[in-house]
């Protein structure tokens, strides 16, 4: 006879939380086997990842503009 | 407050980060500006609270969020102040014809999410700080981080089904 089984409920904020790598390495694992069998978690990181990239290229190379002497001022002057 | 000649180098090699965030908030290059402005103002008059040795970006931005608290404050809730898509050109990526209408389509759905929404992405998703770090800047509990940052995702991906553009192959579909 077999012992019981242990249930591992995944929440979204979850699978959001290891989107970002802010999970310990138990729930880890746990969300990456969740993310592998389930096509609805695969599809939100899919989506979530893609939305991360489109927030860098949206706004990531803001930082490699002159920075505007007014406020080079403020600090130096 | 006098800064010394590295503090204020350690302040002007963090404006690039500030403008970037404020541009997050504000959608609008001089109302960014203008708070980075004002915030370096205040991080300058308030120095000699910064502990050495710990993250000076981190500290600019809580002073950012503060002021950018104080400011809605004084405003009722309102949409960016420009569509957020009229930041230069020369501040996004060089794209194709397709990758430039979705970004403009991301850049109309990050506009319209909540600031506190656009605020927790630009810290994690943007800046790539950990929740711990964000919620220290936010002045809230991690785990209110950790779900915020799950609704704003959440939203935002809503907002982009709304905008998304119909292909041809849509189209046709939908006239069938």
């Amino acid at each position: 006879m077999s012992g019981p089984v242990e249930l591992i409920v995944i929440t979204p904020v979850e699978v959001s939380a290891f989107v970002d790598g802010e999970l310990s390495a138990e729930e880890r694992c746990d969300v990456a086997a969740c993310v592998r069998d389930d096509d609805r978690a695969a599809c939100l990181v899919a989506a979530w990842q893609w939305q991360q990239a489109l927030l860098y290229a949206a706004f990531g190379r803001i930082i490699e503009e002159p920075t505007p002497q007014r406020l080079r001022l403020t600090v130096t002057a | 407050m006098r800064l010394s000649t590295e503090q204020a180098k350690a302040i002007e090699a963090e404006i690039p980060y500030l403008r970037r965030y404020a541009r997050a908030l504000t959608g609008n290059p001089d109302a960014a500006d203008d708070l980075v402005q004002d915030g370096l103002e205040r991080a300058i008059g308030r120095f000699d609270q910064f502990q050495p040795g710990t993250n000076l970006r981190a500290w600019l931005f809580t002073i950012l969020h503060n002021m950018r608290c104080d400011q809605h404050r004084r405003m009722v809730r309102r949409p960016l102040e420009l569509p957020i898509e009229e930041t230069p050109q020369h501040a996004c990526i060089r794209a194709t014809q397709t990758d430039a209408l979705q970004l403009s389509d991301f850049r109309r759905a990050f506009g319209r999410l909540s600031e506190a929404h656009r605020e927790v992405l630009a810290l994690v998703g943007l800046e790539g700080l950990d929740y711990q770090q964000a919620a220290r800047i936010l002045g809230v509990e991690v785990g209110t981080v950790k779900s915020r940052v799950f609704r704003a995702r959440e939203s935002l991906r809503r907002e982009q089904l709304m905008l998304e553009r119909p292909t041809p192959r849509h189209m046709w579909r939908a006239a069938a």
